[in-house]
């Protein structure tokens, strides 16, 4: 994950200029200066938010996740210059109280793509049909994830962070990153298999 | 088959929105800052009669009163407010780059219309010698040395000299907050910037300000984020191509302009009628620090 917070200069006393942990520092005595955070990372705050729940819940959740943010800023860890992981990480909260939400969503997904592999297309290439096929099943497997197992594996497939950052952004330890994630692929491999028992999956390094 | 991959593939394919659709989000925000700022009352007093505005580059540059009763403007609705404007500016002025000037310099301003402008060469302390120059030639602004500067007739050094108080165009101890730059200008008389007359006065000395002096990154900062405290202020879009109005509201019809060229940055004033525009003030070139009287940056 690449962020405006990491391209951050540095003056002649080495001190970060213009980085996160510095405006966030900076905005307990100076309000206005928490909307340089707001401006770098807003719009991948809301993408996130887009891809959980929609564009509409979105809108409304992206200002509820800054406004969290603003208020929690006396507690933000100055040691991580980038606050995307904390954006993220409240964000996510937010979701939380949108659980049903998403589920729908997911479940609406495997129902548009049934319809879209009923319809069929003579020149679709057999491949194609196969991994068309399996996005229903699949986003119905996402869906039935424990909510603390799907955070984790879409904070890092969707959004691509690192296992560090995950940790950071939920507030848990790296080992329960890779323990969550671990049970989330399990679970998400039985499904794939069962649509195609030929499947095998190389083990990944976790 | 990577099954992480599939899953990555599963991602609904939502685009990175722009600014404009944040802007709901944005508002509801920076609504919180002034919320956390805001030390529990409602109004608050500022001073007019700002020191370091020069008087005879004051009488050259002047701001067209604003008098009349409150009513709204005949401005189109937008979603932008004022406090979001006049936060991003004060953010923006903080990516300026900052310069100390020296004494012996001058801040070159220029200004007015396109068609006709003025253009300015003020000294740094007050006691160099300045000039500003229009369509109509150029005017000596005599510098004030010892406590005398030279009587100008016409557009003429005279001669004889009279008793002066330096009018730098540059004060180093402008406050760089907000709270510290209300305190500075309290200095002077003090107006109600819930009266008319009170906020008519106040644009008067920020013009003013930016019009005769070099205002640090930080202290413009400072002043855009004390002025989105104003009660009452609203959005006009229909300004210059390129701009956007902040009304006074308590004055009718004035407007600060900014730029929203690159950021919001402050560019001027005007003054607008039911039937348009009557009196514009724009800053044509950005504000800067010369050497000489009549050196162009």
């Amino acid at each position: 994950m690449q962020s405006p917070s990491q391209q951050v200069a540095r003056d002649v006393g080495g001190r970060l200029v213009g980085a996160d942990a510095e405006l966030i520092m900076a905005s307990l005595t100076e309000p206005a200066r928490f909307g340089a955070i707001f401006d770098r990372h807003a719009p991948y705050i809301q993408r996130y938010l887009a891809r959980r729940l929609g564009q509409q819940i979105a809108d409304d959740l992206v200002a509820e996740t800054f406004l969290a943010a603003f208020r929690r800023r006396a507690s933000y860890d100055a040691r991580h210059t980038d606050a995307r992981p904390w954006l993220y990480g409240i964000a996510t909260n937010l979701i939380g109280q949108h659980r049903r939400d998403e589920v729908r969503r997911l479940r609406l997904n495997q129902v548009a793509h049934q319809a879209d592999t009923s319809a069929g297309h003579a020149d679709r290439v057999a491949e194609q049909v196969t991994a068309q096929a399996m996005r229903g099943p699949l986003a119905t497997a996402i869906g039935g994830l424990a909510a603390p197992d799907r955070d984790v594996l879409l904070l890092i497939a969707w959004e691509q962070l690192t296992y560090d950052e995950v940790a950071t952004a939920l507030a848990i330890p790296v080992g329960t990153v890779r323990s969550r994630l671990n049970r989330a692929r399990r679970k998400v491999r039985a499904v794939l298999r069962e649509l195609d028992p030929t499947l095998t999956f190389p083990e990944v390094l976790t | 088959m990577d099954d992480m991959q599939v899953i990555t593939e599963l991602r609904p394919d939502e685009p990175l929105v722009g600014d404009h659709d944040l802007n709901a989000a944005r508002t509801r925000l920076f609504a919180e800052f002034d919320a956390a700022r805001r030390p529990g009352k409602r109004r608050f007093v500022l001073a007019a009669g700002v020191a370091v505005v020069a008087a005879a580059a004051a009488a050259a540059f002047v701001v067209i009163p604003t008098p009349g009763p409150a009513k709204p403007g005949p401005g189109p609705k937008v979603v932008l407010d004022a406090a979001y404007v006049l936060h991003r500016a004060a953010q923006d002025a903080l990516s300026e780059p900052a310069v100390t000037p020296r004494p012996d310099q001058f801040v070159y301003v220029k200004l007015g219309n396109p068609r006709f402008p003025q253009q300015g060469w003020l000294s740094v302390d007050g006691a160099h010698d300045g000039l500003i120059r229009d369509h109509a030639g150029d005017t000596p602004v005599p510098g004030c040395r010892n406590g005398r500067q030279q009587v100008v007739i016409g557009d003429r050094p005279s001669g004889r000299t009279q008793p002066c108080q330096p009018q730098p165009a540059y004060d180093p101890n402008l406050p760089t907050d907000p709270n510290g730059l209300i305190s500075y200008l309290e200095k002077g008389r003090t107006v109600d910037l819930t009266t008319p007359e009170g906020v008519n006065a106040v644009a008067k000395d920020i013009d003013g300000l930016f019009y005769t002096t070099y205002v640090p990154p930080s202290v413009q900062s400072a002043l855009f984020t004390a002025i989105a405290r104003i009660p009452g202020l609203s959005v006009d879009r229909a300004t210059p191509a390129g701009t956007i109005g902040i009304r006074w509201s308590f004055s009718g019809t004035g407007e600060m302009l900014f730029s929203t060229v690159n950021g919001y940055h402050y560019v001027g004033d005007r003054t607008v009628s039911q039937h348009g525009d009557v009196g514009s003030d724009m800053l044509l070139a950005p504000v800067a620090i010369v050497d000489r009287a009549g050196e162009l940056p």
